[in-house]
């Protein structure tokens, strides 16, 4: 497991493409997570203060979901990578390697896996680091009370992820599969979903995932005004199911088709 | 004979169009096997279905007769183009072909060194030319010491010293006791260097079996004399003799089993007291000799 994990990072290290992702992913999520406090509402909303939001263990809830805003770029990210073994036939240099199907993809797995923990590890840090500055409470319990949003992060990225090795695979072109990653995510779903009751909406594949870590809840004054599901629920195994039809829809396109 | 690779019956089908055409041949240890076919005969789909990477329709094959649990770690292969990441070095791109293989990086510079390409091994693969890339393809075959090398046109895009080069190395691995297989539309290239070879067109195969027999030695020498019914007589009873018929001129063609220069033929009739009126060696060329082979078939 170690070795295809380091034959996977020897591909990508030293592309300069997956720096600029990662890079930027970490600029947007801190500069959106430290500007969001910033905002001022008006109407109705304009009673909300968002110092709650900032402080454990809220923060965990408000950091997870802006962090999750995001993923959709390292989604972006793993299509280009993925594609690119494609467009540079290297998939089938690996094969004539000696690896199998199934070796191939199990590194790539592997490597969506150590992706998806770094960026958590990342969010976590983040989490701690401005949690620590903002907060007045500081006992332990407090701090780690609401950590199963950092647990349900990295399933929702880990989910992303492998759609995106699914997209990448189906497409095989960086273009097309990023566009289709975009188009059905973003517009596709959104569309199925307004159709549909929510009581099914909410299951389909990019509403599940969303729905993991739900908008934070909104409280003004004593009222809760919007009240979010917990992220350890049915959407949390959902996801996980999810993923697992990605990565196995992607073997069987790879065992069925030539490389 | 060791068995390298037996195919059976390998038939690919893209659509309604069918690639191959129950193909069989077996390949011998120690051999330098070619391939020989013009462009879309079914070479690469060949290689790339013994290489895992295609899926055949129908049949099957089996390399090194199934005692190897995963035989592509003692092949090496180029297959159509030189595949690596465009952004690696040339170093790092074998560096992950080895850790595929799960072999040690202490060949790297070795094989390098092979194709020349030692000085450029830290520049990126996208900065090097197209004979260059072929090159480090080479490279990266011979990274694992293979039993066996296949080698599909692998001379493609090189200049002639550098064809000149790999059909020495080629010849240099062969003696090592190593097994070649090598795919091309250069009937030359196949000559020149394999020992045995299947013909392929359109998916089926033509002739298979050695060099000697179905390519070597196929010019034919006229003579005339004023005795033709001595020199015919005498031409069957020469120790070589291949075949003997009369032209349409009344001329008598001979072809021999192994070469026999003009000078040695007329120094034969010489000495059974026939002086030759007409003596002329006609080659074949390698184009008419392929068209014999495919031609018929169309």
């Amino acid at each position: 497991m170690m070795k295809r994990l380091s034959i996977e990072l020897k591909k990508i290290t030293r592309y300069p493409t997956f720096w600029v992702f990662i890079g930027l992913y970490v600029l947007m999520v801190s500069l959106l997570f430290c500007a969001f406090p910033t905002i001022k509402f008006n109407g109705p909303l304009s009673a909300l203060t968002l110092k709650s939001y900032y402080t454990f263990p809220d923060i965990w809830h408000t950091l997870t979901y802006i962090a999750g805003l995001f993923n959709l770029m390292l989604g972006v990210m793993v299509v280009i990578l993925i594609t690119n073994e494609f467009t540079f036939r290297t998939v089938r240099q690996n094969i004539i390697d000696g690896w199998s199907v199934m070796d191939f993809l199990s590194a790539k797995v592997i490597l969506l896996l150590f992706l998806a923990l770094c960026t958590t590890i990342f969010v976590f840090i983040f989490g701690i680091v401005y949690g620590v500055i903002a907060s007045p409470i500081m006992d332990s319990s407090a701090i780690f009370s609401e950590v199963s949003y950092i647990i349900a992060y990295f399933v929702q990225s880990l989910a992303y992820l492998c759609f995106a090795l699914f997209m990448g695979t189906l497409f095989k072109k960086a273009g097309m599969g990023i566009i289709f990653f975009l188009v059905y995510s973003k517009i596709v779903e959104p569309l199925i979903g307004w159709k549909l009751p929510d009581t099914i909406s909410d299951y389909l594949p990019f509403h599940n995932i969303s729905k993991l870590i739900d908008i934070p809840a909104i409280k003004i004054g004593g009222m809760t005004i919007y009240h979010s599901d917990s992220p350890l629920g049915i959407h949390f195994i959902l996801t996980l199911v999810y993923s697992a039809a990605f990565v196995s829809a992607t073997y069987l396109l790879l065992k069925k088709r030539d490389n | 004979m060791e068995t390298v690779l037996g195919i059976n019956n390998l038939s690919k089908q893209y659509g309604k169009l069918p690639a191959l055409s129950n193909v069989s041949f077996t390949i011998e240890k120690q051999s330098v096997f070619g391939i020989l076919g013009p462009n879309g005969s079914g070479k690469t789909t060949t290689l790339g279905i013994v290489l895992g990477v295609i899926n055949s329709t129908s049949g099957n094959y089996t390399w090194f007769d199934n005692s190897m649990a995963n035989p592509r770690k003692k092949i090496g292969a180029i297959l159509e183009t030189p595949n690596f990441y465009h952004y690696l070095s040339a170093y790092r791109n074998l560096q992950i072909a080895a850790d595929i293989k799960g072999i040690s990086y202490d060949n790297i510079d070795k094989v390098l060194k092979i194709v020349s390409l030692k000085d450029r091994k830290n520049h990126r693969f996208s900065t090097f030319s197209l004979g260059m890339k072929q090159r480090l393809s080479i490279a990266s075959a011979l990274l694992a010491d293979p039993e066996v090398l296949i080698l599909d046109e692998p001379t493609n895009g090189l200049d002639p010293q550098g064809i000149a080069e790999i059909r020495e190395l080629i010849k240099d691995i062969s003696s090592q006791g190593k097994t070649i297989i090598l795919a091309s539309h250069m009937l030359d290239e196949v000559e020149k260097v394999c020992t045995h070879v299947a013909v392929l067109q359109k998916g089926k195969i033509l002739t298979t079996g050695r060099v000697t027999d179905i390519l070597g030695t196929n010019d034919i020498i006229e003579v005339l004399a004023d005795d033709i019914e001595k020199i015919e007589m005498l031409a069957k009873t020469h120790p070589l003799i291949k075949s003997v018929s009369k032209s349409n001129s009344g001329k008598l063609e001979l072809s021999f089993t192994s070469s026999v220069s003009t000078s040695q033929l007329n120094e034969y009739f010489y000495t059974k007291g026939i002086v030759l009126s007409h003596l002329l060696l006609r080659k074949k060329t390698l184009e008419a000799q392929f068209l014999e082979l495919t031609g018929n078939r169309k």
